[in-house]
């Protein structure tokens, strides 16, 4: 028994070595895609190229999450999320963004922080995969290749652009992991390393058209040098007015190709921000979206709407009642200006199916009574006169209603009937347009002449501004030399570009950001000029120094 | 650090419970109330004791920077029950008590709907009375944690025996039973014994650890009567 029982155990202990013939451990994965077993056909290939796309609306357009534009809106002038009722206090963080009181560790920045790296991993990812394989393994050719490594360093220089305006000194990577704490370059760095990416890189990235849609081109990258060179005095302390309008004028005179035929300045105010806008002339990069075929859809609808604003354009989505004008921005728009009318949403509000008053529900201030938004925020039906962040109610502020979502119900309009919108809810964000840099050409030739108006900078804005106008209104409103100064240059952008994100940069770059005091915001502190980089990244990664003042 | 048990309602304020390396589960963090303005605005106090209004309140993941404070802990500490059965003569008496005792509650009910800033909603009478004095949002603070301590009476057995000298029918016991006859609490939201003690960061048929529900069915108080034959 006791020779059975060390047989037994004789054996428990050896069988592992004579049975151990198991050394090939590569195992088939059935459940996910890794990247070894991904890039074999071209398809494959271009849905890796064209991953940040899909990420970058959730970093660069007004999402509804905390990103880029959140803050780039939210601290200045003309947006703000006020505390409506018992809606929108949302832990202060709207509050400490308008009267720039956010903290090192603000959630927000942190997750805008977290989204811009992110999507920048998503060209860093593909960059190097692209590089390291043989063409006949991707079933692309090297024209192909280059144009698509090209187009993702781009579109990296891109995400380093926006992270640079918002946090000023950062990191830069340029490889998966590594380093795996990487540090912090100072601005002017950045700025060299992003100039550098964009101009290595341009001539071999497609032109801007039709098939290039919603994608980083030569077009994109003339943008992000306008971009670079207007802001250079403030990033690096060296201005570059003249690289500024060189290229810009690479855009203006249809170098680097348009979406639909030449690019050009649209006629009206309405084809950049239609449901067809697609189809506009003058856009440079947008973030596509195309809700049939692919189910993408805009996001901005949670940010701008209210509770029951389908109601009012015939649609099936709503909003958090969030972000609304400052109020003194809606008059900031002269009564004729065709933007007031056609891109904010003012006063009584009627639904689009039937014509009679839109009702709000859901218990707040105006339950069961007509929508009417107003050019202030006050608790008005409770009488009250107080105006600040706290004290908003379900109607105040004047809204947005730039961007068209379309209609999925039949309308009735005015008496007319309008049928369902085709091109429902596929609305395309732009990131830039063509408006945009005829302004910053403009803004460069004024600052190049001591900040006083050329006939070429008038002429500029003025090509742009005719079309909020008839013509019978136009000549009251045009610019001349005289009129347009640089502070009226600033207005101008605002009544333009609100929105679209470029506030706050605008009103750094005018000196206005921590020394104007609008509606209930003081001025601040000038180290306000750059969000801290954020405590949770420093905890991780201790080679992250803090920005000054912080 | 993370954070579990979203409050809901209207105005995003986020979770009630954090949970950080070392600390116990179950864990109210939030801010400390520290009175109403003359208009009748919320403050609370910044880790440095002053007052300040809601906007400044640093609610970092990071406990050297952070306002926020442990308010309250959502599990009992104690839980007791007693069953007895007492008998006098023919007569025969259970009684079932059940306790849960030392744990704090959200009353998101006097949250939501003691509140009659900016809603034309229905509201609690308290809206009126006690809570009189907010003209302010909603705000998730100590304010509205209040201890869920509570003994049940769970059921109440009274039975008289009758006794027959005959071989085939020898008793008869008539009884009445009565279920969830009282609960003695402080609490003033809804039954305490509904909300969760258990199952951070999980929510079960819509409730969850610590938080009262807006939305709850009351419990109901049920009599049984009936009859034993011994034969």
């Amino acid at each position: 028994m006791k020779n059975f029982k060390k047989l037994i155990l004789s054996a428990l202990i050896t069988s592992p070595l004579l049975f151990n013939g198991c050394t090939k451990l590569d195992e088939n994965i059935y459940s996910s895609l890794v990247t070894d077993n991904y890039y074999n056909n071209k398809n494959e290939v271009l849905s890796a190229v064209l991953r940040p796309y899909t990420h970058a609306n959730a970093w660069a357009t007004p999402s509804g999450q905390d990103n880029w534009w959140r803050p780039s809106e939210l601290s200045g002038d003309q947006l703000a999320w006020p505390t409506k009722g018992r809606h929108g206090e949302d832990g202060g963080k709207w509050k400490r963004l308008h009267y720039h009181t956010w903290l090192v560790d603000d959630a927000p920045l942190n997750n805008a922080w977290s989204l811009m790296y992110g999507g920048m991993g998503f060209c860093n990812d593909p960059i190097e995969n692209l590089e390291k394989r043989s063409l006949s393994q991707m079933g692309i050719t090297q024209v192909e290749k280059d144009a698509y490594i090209a187009e993702l360093k781009l579109f990296r220089a891109y995400h380093y652009l926006k992270l640079m305006d918002l946090f000023g000194n950062i990191p830069i990577v340029t490889q998966v992991g590594i380093p795996a704490k990487p540090e912090t370059r100072p601005r002017a760095e950045v700025f060299a390393f992003i100039e550098k990416e964009i101009k290595d890189n341009i001539d071999k990235a497609p032109k801007l058209s039709k098939s290039m849609l919603g994608r980083m081109t030569q077009a994109g990258g003339y943008a992000m040098l306008v971009e670079l060179y207007l802001n250079a005095e403030v990033w690096t302390g060296t201005a570059r007015w003249d690289d500024c309008i060189a290229a810009a004028n690479k855009l203006i005179n249809n170098e680097a190709g348009g979406q639909n035929g030449p690019m050009a300045l649209d006629p009206n105010i309405t084809d950049q921000f239609k449901t067809t806008n697609d189809l506009s002339k003058e856009v440079i990069f947008a973030i596509a979206y195309e809700f049939r075929i692919a189910n993408s859809q805009p996001s901005w609808t949670g940010e701008f709407f209210h509770f029951q604003q389908d109601r009012i354009y015939g649609g099936s989505r709503n909003g958090n009642n969030g972000i609304v004008m400052v109020p003194g921005n809606y008059n900031k728009y002269n009564n004729d200006d065709l933007r007031k009318s056609t891109w904010l949403l003012q006063g009584p509000q009627v639904r689009f199916d039937n014509g009679q008053p839109a009702l709000a529900s859901g218990g707040n201030e105006y339950s069961d009574q007509q929508i009417v938004f107003v050019d202030e925020i006050r608790r008005a039906r409770a009488n009250s006169t107080v105006s600040n962040m706290s004290e908003g109610e379900e109607n105040s502020g004047v809204r947005f209603n730039k961007y068209k979502l379309g209609n999925n119900v039949a309308g009735n309009v005015n008496g007319n009937p309008v049928g369902i919108d085709l091109n429902y809810n596929c609305t395309d964000w732009n990131l830039y347009r063509l408006t945009w840099i005829y302004f910053a050409k403009a803004e460069a030739i004024m600052r190049k002449n001591g900040g006083a108006a050329t006939a070429e900078a008038v002429q500029l804005i003025n090509d742009c501004k005719k079309r909020a106008f008839t013509e019978t209104t136009w000549p009251a409103n045009q610019y001349t030399t005289a009129s347009l100064t640089l502070d009226e240059l600033l207005n101008e952008r605002g009544r333009e570009f609100v929105f679209e994100g470029f506030r706050r940069d605008d009103l750094i770059r005018f000196g206005k950001f921590h020394t104007a005091s609008w509606w209930d915001h003081t001025p601040s502190a000038p180290f306000r000029q750059l969000f801290p980089i954020p405590l949770i990244q420093r905890t991780l990664n201790e080679n992250l120094a803090q920005n000054p003042g912080y | 650090m993370r954070t579990f048990g979203g409050i809901g309602g209207a105005g995003d304020l986020g979770d009630a419970f954090r949970t950080y390396e070392g600390r116990n589960i179950g864990e109210f963090w939030g801010k400390r109330f520290a009175g109403f303005t003359p208009e009748g605005k919320w403050t609370f106090f910044n880790k440095n004791g002053v007052a300040v209004p809601n906007a400044q309140i640093n609610t970092s993941p990071f406990r050297d920077q952070t306002d926020l404070a442990l308010i309250g802990n959502a599990i009992p500490k104690y839980y007791l029950s007693l069953g007895n059965t007492f008998t006098y003569k023919k007569f025969d008496l259970t009684i079932f008590l059940r306790s849960k005792l030392d744990f704090d509650v959200l009353n998101t009910v006097a949250l939501s709907y003691g509140n009659k800033f900016g809603t034309q909603g229905n509201l609690l009478n308290s809206a009126f009375t006690k809570y009189a004095e907010i003209n302010d949002t909603y705000m998730y603070s100590d304010y509205y944690l209040e201890s869920g301590s509570f003994l049940k009476v769970d059921e109440v057995t009274l039975g008289y025996t009758f006794k027959f000298n005959d071989k085939a029918f020898r008793s008869l016991r008539v009884y009445a039973v009565g279920q969830n006859l009282a609960l003695l609490t402080g609490y003033s939201g809804n039954d305490p014994d509904l909300i969760q003690d258990t199952g951070l960061g999980q929510e079960i048929n819509g409730r969850s650890l610590g938080i009262d529900t807006r939305s709850p069915y009351p419990t109901t108080r049920q009599f049984v009567f009936g009859v034993n034959v011994g034969f």
